[in-house]
């Protein structure tokens, strides 16, 4: 049993490292797209010819296409990732430093969305046909349909600008105090909750609804279980296993949602790095950027499915 | 052979008058696709249904309230915001069609190859997809888009690139059980080739499932423009666009939040009326749900109580 | 009379939904003795179900409705207790076996998991150790190795599952099991076997059995009893011998016995009743097997009444009242 599941695990990272390998193939190809020459570009209008070609030594840039990419694989394998001129500093420094303000954002706004999907869902779905069941739809659709920068700027004006009593913006380190940390954390949290909360809801409604009317249902009440039983032991954590196989996708929305909710809020993490630089045609931090997002994708990805593989004893069999 | 093709035909005809029905039958989604055929409407006539020109600057009526003569006000330079979001549905819908069809279209063909060739095809194009699916949407759109460089047409491009591979997926995973099925088997028994048999009958059983994921689609193609012209990264200015609007309305909001608010609003409501549309024809397409909805729902149920 | 498990009357049921109103069951009647085994014999249609489950008022919520009639089960009124009393008898005094062991076991719990609860929630003042050794047990009695209990519901055989869930029902060794269908969704080999275990262990436990299937041959081998059910109501009860011996059946009845192929016959097509079981959406007055029986007459616009024919052998047609009403009319004279 234990085997099955280490092997499923170990198929599953085998299978992302591949991906991600991809990912770094193609993000590099396609930024042998990006018209003009990198250098002259960032250097901007003004360069003169010399500062161009000196440059561009240093970039590597002159070499052929092929040792570029090795170049750049062998230094991500040491961790690696050149340095920024505009930044003026280690581009794997920065990225991972903002990758952690990222992430504390998307972590608590991600468990926060499933556990209160979770509570609205089976409400909604027990309370079917009735105006709460309703409610919760009618929120749900709104929830999935709102721009997440429009929603974000309408609770800046609401809490920030009309009531005063959160902060709108900025980011402020959980060592520099855990409360100031969580006070700044509250609106971009549930902005970039919003969407996956909707989502969520919607497949545990719907899927306790379809677990409902199973036989194991009926066995369960067969057996003289308590009402609260049947929910939680029986038809939960089956309604749960269609919920974990969208996990994955949401929680990789959510990093992309993160480009959105930290320009409205000024946070400092990936998010804003990555478009200040795509602004600053600063390609070498994009394209590692790109990659890094993409790595974190896949160890969520990974993460959603050992907990597929703990919660469900059917996929350890394949 | 006249008669065969005739009773096709009726079938078919059946078949859709089914999914219409169904569709018809749910007074939400009858209110989405009256409000989606007004805003189309009044975009495509854009010229004569805006009250203004939606690119005259007035700087002596600059960020005035919402009144009778500027429904929703006029922005920092004294356009009227209403004529704005009129022609920004274009902008908006543009997009939503363009992108979807690119990446259906595309999506499709190369889940078709991958399922129907198999082996090394197959290997290469789906971890190709999955590279792509492995970095979320918006940052591949935003990616695209800095590679592509700004514009409608470049948006749509990177828009509907992001998209391909669930449209990839979808076809593949159809095809790969299509393809077992005893009809298709009947088929190539009969002499049929791969093609024959690819186009006429794992083709027609690909396309409703990729429909209902196009449609559902043109709601977040939407709102990745809009995110992206709200990122300065989408529509130039001063072209109108919902995005570009809310991101320009947004200086201004604590002095006149409705600039802001307003396109904000006909982005969420095209969104939701995509998404709702989108849900009941998966709910009416799909084989699985076909007698749960509405009254066949109980009806099963008794039967299988009796 | 008093010494009776279980005591239906006059149980109607009806399932109300938007479209229409679903007459299921229609004035039923039906009682057992303890330790009793009754075929419940019919069609698909006929109610079958929809009885079992009114006895352990699992009838789907909002929908199936009992509109009259009284169901005693071991002395209590399963219509009027408490939702917590009627917890209570499930699965510890009554018990059901269900038709698919496919899907009637939880995909996602252990299978001894699932044995366990149904000792937990009825024995709270057993400590987990002895439970489990329970579970051990009944898993043995079975026939499945109680090292097995670890494993999940996909990893055995349909055969097996349908053991397992026979240890759930008999867990807490209840006074009524009604299996509804326990062998329809099993290989024709495991069938027999299965009954067969069925039969040991309820005679094992001295417990009452309902045993629903459509199946004459199951119940020949398996009941004492047997009630035949027909679009809503039983219209023959009686011993089994007496109804396998054939000399008064109902029409009904008959039908259903000439559908068996023979094999001592060279038939070349089976027989079959005619026509459909009626329309369960429409109220209907009269004898409900009038529109299919060969022998029904003007008389059968009216309902007949349940007769005893011979001795514990009841049928529910006209054709029968005749004879009686002579024997009866004979009795009263001789009374006075």
């Amino acid at each position: 049993m234990k085997n099955k599941l280490l092997k499923m695990i170990i198929k599953r990272i085998v299978q992302s490292i591949i991906v991600v390998f991809v990912v770094t193939l193609m993000v590099f190809l396609l930024m042998q797209l990006v018209p003009g020459d990198p250098i002259a570009n960032f250097l901007g209008a003004n360069a003169t010819q010399e500062q161009i070609e000196h440059y561009t030594k240093i970039f590597g840039y002159d070499q052929p296409v092929l040792i570029q990419y090795a170049k750049w694989i062998q230094g991500l394998f040491h961790g690696e990732m050149g340095r920024s001129v505009a930044l003026q500093k280690e581009i794997s420094e920065v990225i991972f430093q903002r990758l952690g303000v990222t992430m504390s954002i998307v972590f608590p706004a991600f468990i926060l969305a499933v556990v209160l999907a979770i509570i609205l869902g089976i409400v909604a779905a027990l309370n079917r046909g009735t105006i709460i069941d309703s409610a919760i739809s009618f929120f749900a659709n709104i929830g999935m349909s709102m721009p997440m920068f429009w929603f974000g700027m309408i609770l800046i004006l609401t809490f920030g600008l009309k009531l005063g009593i959160l902060p709108t913006s900025g980011y402020v380190a959980p060592k520099d105090g855990i409360g100031n940390w969580l006070l700044h954390l509250i609106l971009p949290m549930t902005v970039l909750a919003m969407g996956p909360l909707a989502q969520f809801t919607r497949q545990t409604r719907s899927s306790m609804l379809e677990v409902i009317r199973q036989d194991y249902v009926t066995t369960a009440r067969a057996k003289g279980l308590k009402q609260k039983t049947i929910i939680f032991r029986h038809q939960l954590r089956n309604a749960l296993i269609p919920i974990i196989t969208i996990m994955g996708v949401q929680l990789g929305g959510m990093i992309g949602g993160t480009v959105l909710v930290e320009s409205i809020f000024v946070v400092p993490g990936l998010g804003s790095l990555m478009i200040s630089s795509i602004q600053g045609k600063d390609f070498m931090v994009v394209e590692n950027g790109v990659f890094i997002i993409a790595v974190a994708v896949a160890v969520c990805n990974l993460i959603v499915d050992i907990l597929y593989g703990i919660i469900d004893p059917r996929i350890r069999n394949d | 052979m006249q008669e065969k093709e005739k009773r096709r035909i009726k079938l078919k005809k059946i078949s859709n008058s089914r999914v219409a029905r169904v569709l018809l039958a749910r007074k939400s989604v009858v209110a989405c696709l009256i409000i989606l055929a007004v805003m189309l409407i009044a975009s495509v006539f854009a010229p004569f249904v805006a009250p203004y020109d939606p690119y005259k600057q007035d700087l002596v009526n600059m960020l005035k309230p919402m009144s009778f003569e500027h429904i929703f006000g006029t922005d920092s330079m004294g356009r009227d915001v209403l004529s704005r979001i009129i022609y920004g549905g274009r902008v908006s819908f543009t997009v939503g069609v363009v992108s979807v069809l690119l990446a259906g279209s595309v999506g499709m063909m190369l889940g078709l190859i991958a399922g129907m060739a198999g082996g090394i095809v197959d290997a290469v194009i789906m971890r190709i997809m999955d590279a792509m699916m492995s970095i979320p949407m918006i940052i591949m759109s935003l990616f695209l888009g800095s590679i592509f460089g700004k514009g409608l047409g470049n948006i749509c491009l990177a828009i509907g690139i992001s998209m391909i591979p669930s449209y990839a997926r979808v076809t593949r995973g159809q095809v790969l059980t299509v393809r077992e099925m005893d009809y298709v088997t009947a088929g190539t028994l009969c002499g049929a080739s791969k093609i024959k048999n690819t186009i006429s009958h794992i083709l027609p059983n690909c396309v409703s499932s990729n429909i209902v994921l196009m449609t559902m689609n043109l709601g977040s193609a939407i709102l990745n423009e809009a995110a992206l012209s709200f990122l300065g990264m989408g529509i130039n200015p001063p072209t109108a666009s919902w995005g570009g609007m809310v991101n320009d309305g947004y200086k201004f909001m604590s002095s006149n939040p409705v600039i802001a608010i307003a396109p904000g609003i006909f982005i969420m409501v095209v969104v939701l009326c995509f998404n709702m549309v989108g849900d009941a024809l998966r709910d009416a397409l799909d084989p699985k749900l076909r007698g749960t909805l509405g009254k066949g729902k109980k009806k099963k149920i008794i039967k299988q109580a009796i | 009379m008093a010494d009776k498990l279980l005591e239906i009357k006059n149980l109607s049921i009806e399932y109300n939904t938007e479209i229409a109103t679903v007459y299921a069951v229609n004035g039923m009647n039906l009682s057992l003795d303890h330790g009793e085994t009754l075929g419940l014999v019919g069609e698909t249609g006929a109610g079958k179900t929809t009885t079992a489950l009114s006895i352990m008022r699992l009838l789907p919520e909002g929908i199936g409705e009992v509109t009259a009639g009284s169901i005693l089960l071991d002395g209590h009124d399963m219509l009027k207790i408490s939702e917590e009393d009627v917890r209570n008898l499930r699965g510890n005094t009554v018990s059901m076996i269900f038709q698919d062991p496919m899907s009637s076991l939880n995909p996602v719990m252990t299978v001894g998991d699932q044995i366990l609860e149904v000792l937990a929630i009825h024995n709270e003042n057993v400590s987990k150790d002895e439970l489990n050794k329970k579970v051990d047990q009944m898993m043995e009695l079975v026939g499945i190795p109680a090292n097995r209990k670890n494993e999940y519901p996909h990893e055995f055989s349909g055969g097996m599952k349908q053991r397992i869930i026979i240890a759930i029902a008999l867990a807490c060794e209840p006074k009524l099991i009604l299996a509804d269908e326990p062998t329809t969704a099993l290989d024709v080999t495991i069938q027999a076997q299965m009954l067969g275990l069925i039969n040991d262990l309820q005679k094992r436990l001295n417990t009452a059995m309902i045993l629903i299937t459509h199946d004459l041959g199951v119940v020949a081998q398996t009941c004492e009893k047997v009630a035949v059910m027909y679009a809503g109501e039983v219209i023959e009860y009686g011993r089994a011998e007496h109804i396998f011996s054939g000399k008064y059946l109902h029409p009904y009845t008959q039908g259903l016995f000439n559908a068996i192929p023979k094999l001592d016959e060279d038939v070349k097509r089976l027989e079959t009743i005619d026509g459909m079981i009626p329309d369960p959406t429409e109220r209907m007055e009269g004898c409900r097997f009038a529109s299919r029986c060969k022998y029904a007459k003007e008389r059968c616009k009216k309902a007949p009444d349940m007769i005893e024919i011979e001795e514990q052998h009841y049928i529910k047609c006209h054709l029968f009242a005749e004879s009686k009403d002579k024997n009866a009319g004979r009795d009263e004279k001789d009374g006075r």
